[in-house]
């Protein structure tokens, strides 16, 4: 894995794994897009891969892999299963096997019948059809065009700013009993100074309770109390770190839940029917499985909701001795949390791998649901968006390689392909391919648009 | 192998012309330098240098795709020249050295080049190509990837923002203490174990350090006298080492895991607020033979550390035999990182802070940053592109002021949420605080190398003062590592000849008016170059000058434009992570790396015994805080 390790410190050995299996068909003439896309998956550790080629009568651009299998062999760790069919012989096997790909990566197709088959090999396939990224350059501009066939669940989605799951407005008994072990009134300022800011905060979300508060906390209050019950040990309290880290984090009470809104939103409106056994990528079903087995805990309770605590508590100023009861008393409960998950799942008879759970349980924040779009692979024929109209225009119905025509609305659209901006396409089709495969990080959701003349590009929804 | 060009019919004959007679120079042939290589090739380029100081290493292979197996170990720009031979119609100059090494690499030897490309991967050096962009005028297009994030700014100087008109992050650094005796996190045995134990162990050379002005993070004299007796009592543990004798191997745990906590634990002060840490035991430190392999990914008991800690200090005592009595750390020698695993393991087991698996202390210490193929062939695909612009080869794009380019940044993979995946802001005009490209004036003096050894450090302050109009007060510094040369009340090193106070070849100097009224002149940056081919009394300082400036301007601080946070967010990823002690700045500096070459020029100067200037003054606020930042 040391080949690796640079990688896995982004997906982790899970996310590393689910490449090394992964299995991408990628689609499309002979050009620098498609052997930069090659290259990419190959080196990011996919070894299966099939090309299912489109003759082409022009050879476009540049190429610097001379013979691909024999080029892509020494970028990869191990054998490579490498396949090479004709396209449009593969179209006519109804037989075709596509649900063993994990994704499939259409690159510069420019037949429109292709297309046409395709889309209609998938719609046959209900749910059961890999996701499919469609990709076209032209000149400097280019699209990404992803099309799920059914809901794509992120394990983790590596948010920027981590959140933690504190639970400082809803604590569990042990948690406050450690708080109340502290006694702000009977102490001095150097025994103050070593209680972790999380409890200070708890403290006066409490007090403000006492206080007949029931309503949303602001930060004013919280800061106010805050110095309400800090500054009676003396003046100097302010200066001490754990009281800046307080006021610092104060919003921490503020916000309805410590963990995210959006996925209480996710959970309310996941229907068992969503469910069935149809599905093609095994994560989404363990994924899905383990979100409706939540709604079944609390249920089953009588609880509003139920989110397993991820357990890890962020770096703060506190006596060690504090700090590690305080960790330990969170890694408990998290581990309680997750047996309860286990326990429900068992009952229920449904079996997700211990990987996927204990991602699952330790990064619940981080799930996230795209679902697939309203419209098919066809979406792109019927945009009212200026540039991918251009763009579907010279990718099925215009003669490429004209050249640059000053009245154009997109200057350099119909010039010659041009290999930095392939080069680019190449990263960023694979980019996503990866998301996909390995479950981390939010997919593009579901279209994205370069224009290389100012460098600029943006997502849409089709 | 023949091809078609197709930029032809992009940029057209006339400008297609003008490319191929170009020359660029792309600094680093790692991840997004591989990437670089080829799109610069395929773009036909004419000539292209590439300069890289490194060799091949297996975790380079997931992203640097034209380097194999059986390169390893190979240089990385010599291999990738190679590799591109069967698709490249453009010269290929590869040079393996260190872009910083004035003496391979000086100013007129970048003189040659149309446009530079950096692909580099840490901040001195990309500090220090942006000073050469800035003193030649020549565009610089900088990139950096981390993960799933990356960034691409073309600089003109003159015209846009240079490198170092918005704010990087600076070095995490620790105070000496809570490295040496109140450890609270894992990070701070990590230090302890790689930048002082393993260092003075393996690394040093065996001299007494002298002690300077340490910033000690304590006022505590007891606690100082105990680290500076500790640090000479390592030297007796160095001396186990050299005897080979493994039968010792004990001697060293017992010191340092018994003997040293034991007398920290003497230091009441030091654990009024604080949990003491417990010593080892003696029957915990015998050791047993049986030993089971490390995985990786998981911590281990304390037994296991401690059997690993004896039987990896005995293999590097035999390695330190065998390799001339120096061994350096590296993330990737696994004997090196296992010392610093087991050993930061066992003190931190001993100060009641989490065991960390070697995965992670491998990161921590090794300063890795995740990497990948895909951000790098993005970053590069953007940079290429925008070279074309840059160079103002799009006929029907043209650029009428490059403030109307822009640079960009791969948004962070997972925030969708503003409908963007790039962002793409204009690039700005240069800030008129910035140190390097505005705030300054910058030229070349030209010295043979026998004034080098006759002009005085005084002669030299007179006739910049002469030939500039300065005013009596000023400060002259060595700009390359902030050495304070001379100002109003240093003056010793005035009797000096220019080569004894280490000024030669490459050496940038800075010269400032500290008079301080209402008008000042502004301070000019002189770059050293010291040719043998100049005429034997050659000193000759350029013909420019130098405006007076309002006072007001060059005191202000730039510190709003940490609002920028776009690059400071980025270069936080990039940078963070290595950790260096520097014993003469009495302070752990983090986020340096191998590469820094000012680093050790600084440790060079050790000997000189002159006070230092530091412009860099620490902000130390409380003896207790873990992280002290460099202002």
């Amino acid at each position: 894995m040391e080949r690796y390790d640079r990688q896995l410190r982004l997906w982790g050995a899970l996310g590393q794994d689910s490449l090394n299996r992964s299995r991408v068909c990628v689609v499309g003439p002979a050009t620098p897009l498609l052997q930069e896309v090659f290259k990419n998956l190959v080196l990011a550790g996919i070894s299966s891969l099939t090309w299912l080629k489109v003759e082409c009568a022009v050879q476009s651009g540049s190429l610097f892999l001379a013979e691909l299998k024999k080029d892509l062999e020494p970028l990869a760790s191990k054998q490579l299963e490498y396949e090479e069919n004709d396209l449009r012989k593969t179209l006519q096997q109804p037989q075709y096997d596509w649900t063993r790909f994990s994704v499939v990566i259409l690159t510069c197709i420019g037949e429109q019948t292709a297309m046409l088959d395709l889309n209609e090999i998938r719609r046959q396939r209900g749910t059961k059809f890999p996701p499919v990224l469609n990709t076209f350059v032209s000149g400097f501009y280019g699209y990404i065009y992803l099309v799920l066939s059914e809901t794509h669940f992120v394990l983790q989605a590596h948010p920027d700013s981590k959140k933690y799951d504190l639970r400082l407005q809803n604590p569990w008994p042990e948690l406050i009993n450690y708080v109340d072990t502290f006694d702000l009134s009977k102490m001095d300022i150097a025994t103050f100074s070593g209680i972790p800011y999380t409890v200070l905060l708890m403290k006066c979300i409490a007090k403000l309770e006492r206080d007949g508060n029931n309503g949303r906390i602001t930060i004013d209050q919280m800061k106010k109390v805050l110095d309400q019950i800090c500054l009676p040990l003396g003046n100097d309290v302010i200066y001490e770190p754990n009281y800046v880290e307080a006021k610092r984090y104060a919003y921490l009470a503020c916000s309805q839940n410590d963990c995210c809104k959006e996925l209480e939103d996710l959970l309310r409106n996941l229907e068992i029917s969503d469910y069935g056994n149809d599905w093609h990528d095994t994560y989404n079903y363990e994924i899905l499985t383990l979100l409706l087995t939540l709604k079944n805990i609390a249920k089953e309770n009588g609880e509003l909701s139920f989110q397993p605590l991820t357990g890890t508590l962020p770096d703060m100023e506190s006596t060690t001795e504090n700090y590690i009861r305080l960790k330990k008393l969170y890694e408990v409960k998290a581990k309680l949390d997750k047996s309860r998950v286990e326990e429900s799942l068992a009952r229920s008879k449904k079996i997700v791998s211990q990987d996927v759970l204990e991602t699952f349980c330790s990064h619940y924040g981080e799930v996230r649901k795209i679902l697939p779009p309203k419209s098919d692979l066809l979406g792109i024929f019927s945009t009212s968006n200026a540039l991918l109209d251009a763009l579907v225009m010279v990718q099925f119905w215009e003669q490429p390689a004209v050249t640059a025509e000053d009245k154009d609305e997109f200057i350099g659209l119909r010039v010659d392909d041009n290999y930095s901006v392939m080069a680019f396409f190449g990263g960023a089709v694979v980019q996503e391919a990866i998301k996909l495969i390995t479950h981390h990080y939010v997919p593009i959701d579901n279209l994205f648009l370069y224009n290389g003349i100012n460098n600029s590009s943006a997502t849409y929804k089709i | 192998m023949a091809r078609e060009t197709n930029l032809i019919k992009i940029i057209g004959e006339d400008n297609f012309q003008k490319l191929r007679s170009s020359k660029c120079l792309l600094v680093g042939a790692g991840g997004i330098g591989s990437e670089l290589l080829k799109d610069l090739i395929l773009m036909e380029f004419g000539e292209i240098h590439i300069v890289d100081l490194d060799t091949i290493d297996l975790s380079n292979l997931n992203r640097q795709f034209l380097f194999r197996q059986k390169d390893i170990k190979q240089p990385k720009s010599t291999t990738a020249v190679k590799a591109v031979q069967h698709f490249n119609n453009s010269k290929l100059v590869p040079y393996q050295g260190n872009v910083m090494d004035t003496s391979t690499f000086p100013l007129h030897w970048f003189e040659q080049f149309d446009i530079i490309f950096n692909a580099l991967d840490n901040l001195a050096a990309r500090r220090y190509v942006n000073k050469m962009s800035q003193f030649l005028s020549l565009p610089l297009l900088e990139s950096g990837t981390a993960g799933f994030d990356g960034y691409m700014q073309p600089i003109i100087p003159g015209q846009t923002e240079c490198f170092e008109c918005t704010k990087k992050e600076t070095p995490k650094t620790f105070p000496v203490c809570t490295i040496r005796s109140t450890p609270s996190q894992p990070i701070h045995c990590i230090v302890w174990a790689k930048n002082f134990l393993f260092n003075q162990l393996f690394a040093s050379d065996a001299s007494e350090n002298e002690e300077g002005n340490k910033d000690w993070g304590t006022d505590d004299a007891e606690e100082i006298k105990r680290i500076k007796q500790e640090t000479n009592e390592l030297h007796e543990l160095q001396k186990i080492i050299i005897s080979k004798d493994e039968s010792r191997v004990p001697e060293i745990l017992h010191k340092l895991f018994i003997q040293d906590i034991n007398k920290l634990l003497a230091i009441e002060n030091l654990w009024k607020t604080r949990t003491k840490p417990t010593p080892l035991s003696d029957s915990q430190i015998s050791g047993s033979s049986k030993i089971n392999k490390f995985d990786s990914n998981s911590v281990g008991t304390i037994h296991e550390q401690i059997n690993h800690f004896i039987k990896i200090t005995q293999k590097l005592m035999n390695r330190y035999a065998t390799e001339q009595s120096h061994i350096d750390f590296d993330k990737d020698d696994a004997d090196t990182l296992e010392f610093v695993v087991t050993a930061a393991n066992i003190r931190s087991h001993i100060f009641n802070i989490p065991m960390k698996s070697v995965f992670d202390i491998k990161q921590i210490a090794g300063n890795i940053i995740p990497a990948i193929a895909t951000t790098n062939a993005i970053i590069a695909g953007l940079s290429s592109l925008i070279s074309l612009r840059v160079l103002n080869l799009l006929k029907y794009a043209p650029v009428s002021k490059f403030t109307d380019l822009n640079m960009t940044f791969t948004a962070k993979a997972s925030n969708l949420s503003q409908n963007r995946y790039l962002s793409n802001p204009k690039l700005a005009p240069p800030n008129c605080n910035c140190p390097v490209c505005s705030r300054v004036s910058r030229g070349v003096i030209k010295l043979s190398p026998d004034q080098l050894k006759k002009i005085k450090l005084s002669d030299l302050i007179s006739l910049i003062r002469d030939k500039y109009d300065y005013p009596e007060d000023i400060s002259l510094l060595d700009a390359s590592d902030q050495r304070l040369l001379a100002d109003y009340d240093f003056e010793d090193l005035n009797g000096r000849t220019l080569s004894e106070v280490n000024l030669g070849n490459g050496s940038i100097i800075l010269f400032s008016d500290e008079e301080g009224d209402t008008m000042v002149r502004k301070s000019i940056e002189l770059y050293f170059d010291v040719n043998d081919a100049f005429p034997h009394d050659t000193c000759k300082l350029p013909d420019i000058r130098i405006p007076l400036v309002k006072s007001s301007e060059t005191s202000t601080n730039g510190d709003e434009d940490e609002d920028n946070d776009v690059a400071t967010t980025t270069d936080k990823q990039e940078d963070g992570g290595i950790v260096i002690l520097d014993e003469d700045e009495g302070e752990i500096e983090l986020a340096t790396d191998p590469l820094d070459d000012s680093k050790k020029r600084s440790a060079n100067l050790e000997g000189f015994g002159e006070p230092s200037s530091k412009r860099k003054k620490l902000t130390n606020e409380s003896a207790d805080s873990d992280i002290i930042e460099l202002d």
